[in-house]
């Protein structure tokens, strides 16, 4: 990795940042239309009292997750960007590999944080009850967790089998996987049993929307973000983007191949057409485990 | 869905809310046999009350044989009560339908039987097996 790579990466991202939260603080009206947009597409009420709470909360959250892969995006380009210029993969893969978990780990403990959301008045509502993490998710969302898991490990593993990773890494990659799934563990339990603060059965089921919201976020984020990452990674390392073609002057030259783009492309939008399932997930969970739905 | 509600300015002190409600949720069947009731932690950080206050309103439904703790799988609905629960049940109407009818409030008859209950059992209530 270059620390210039890094440095310019590290700025412009920062750049990048400010200018979005800049953005994201003015258009107040495009977040007012967000949280109608996320409450059809959920089946709740918003209430004009609450729409602007809930709008500031979704525009909090996207702050917040801007901030909180401010520092790791420019460190992982200037490693990806470093290496192939050098292409220098056996070195800086095993390093990606190790840190991307352990990126994960540190994201899922911080976003469980805030932003929270909290009652308007003296009256408090909650559940008599509780739900455990994997009940935010239908099964087929499960199954398709259980797939990015795996597929990123795999995926991880065959690139340091094609870099001929020695032992020790294997092993810190493992290592770095079972502390980002502990974290992840971590994240999805705290976020499930975080207090609730509601004053209205209305309230409570924001607070209820918004804490599976995360929940299904952190989680998806988690399982398929890094098979996506790595599975490019894994394509710059074996070349799968460019093939070598010979020109008639009997010069080598190359040409771009598109199918390793699409892959994740297709299946971004696979994943987007399963995760709609569990969208209402938020109160028929609870109405489930009371018996009435 | 089983909900839970204070009211901050009511007259009922909060641990009685907690426990009318949840004794009610139970009676009308609303939470079930083995339902797991939210940690006294969890509770008192929704309702925003102390944690003391929800572990008596606990405390008292176990007493009274709704809920039932069970060290790190916490507190959860009893299931239906033992023959020997449901004589003991029925004992303790009896006595109080007495009471009543004597004249006695409900606060002199518990103060009655906590009395006897020091003077012929001792401090320490040890039930024959």
């Amino acid at each position: 990795m270059s620390m210039h790579f890094f440095v310019v990466y590290l700025m412009g991202y920062a750049i990048a940042f400010v200018i979005s939260a800049v953005v994201a603080v003015l258009r107040k009206h495009m977040w007012i239309q967000r949280a109608h947009k996320l409450a059809a597409r959920s089946d709740i009420a918003l209430p004009g009292l609450l729409a602007g709470r809930v709008a500031r909360f979704l525009r909090d959250e996207f702050l917040f997750g801007q901030l909180v892969t401010l520092p790791a995006v420019p460190l992982l380009a200037a490693m990806v960007v470093g290496a192939e210029a050098h292409r220098n993969w056996a070195t800086w893969f095993p390093w990606i590999l190790a840190v991307l978990p352990l990126y994960w780990a540190i994201s899922c403990f911080v976003i469980s944080l805030w932003p929270r959301w909290k009652a308007s008045g003296g009256y408090r509502v909650t559940h008599l009850g509780r739900l455990p993490a994997f009940q935010a998710f239908t099964p087929a969302e499960f199954t398709a967790v259980v797939i990015g898991a795996v597929l990123s490990a795999a995926l991880g593993a065959w690139g340091l089998w094609y870099v001929a990773a020695p032992a020790t890494w294997w092993l810190a990659c493992a290592a770095a996987l079972a502390a980002a799934f502990a974290a992840w563990r971590y994240a999805a339990t705290s976020l499930m049993n975080r207090p609730s603060s509601a004053s209205d059965a209305i309230e409570l089921g924001w607070d209820d929307l918004l804490r599976f919201r995360q929940v299904r976020a952190v989680t998806s984020g988690a399982a398929w973000a890094p098979a996506i990452f790595v599975y490019l990674i894994d394509c710059m390392m074996s070349s799968a983007f460019l093939q070598k073609t010979t020109v008639p002057a009997g010069e080598v030259g190359y040409e771009v191949r598109w199918w390793p783009i699409i892959v994740p492309i297709a299946v971004g939008l696979l994943l987007a057409q399963v995760f709609r399932q569990g969208r209402h997930l938020w109160r028929r969970a609870w109405l489930e485990r009371d018996g009435g739905g | 869905m089983a909900l839970l509600v204070l009211d901050p300015q009511s007259s009922t002190p909060p641990y009685e809310q907690v426990r009318s409600q949840i004794a009610a949720a139970i009676g009308s069947g609303r939470l079930r046999p083995a339902a797991q009731l939210p940690t006294v932690r969890r509770l008192a950080g929704d309702l925003g009350i102390a944690v003391n206050t929800v572990a008596r309103a606990y405390r008292e439904l176990e007493l009274a044989g709704l809920v039932e703790t069970r060290g790190r799988q916490g507190t959860s609905v009893a299931g239906p009560p033992s023959q020997t629960r449901q004589l003991a049940v029925q004992a303790a109407h009896a006595f109080l339908r007495r009471m009543r009818e004597l004249g006695f409030d409900r606060a002199e008859a518990m103060g009655i039987v906590r009395h006897e209950a020091e003077r012929t059992i001792g401090p320490g209530w040890v039930p024959q097996s």
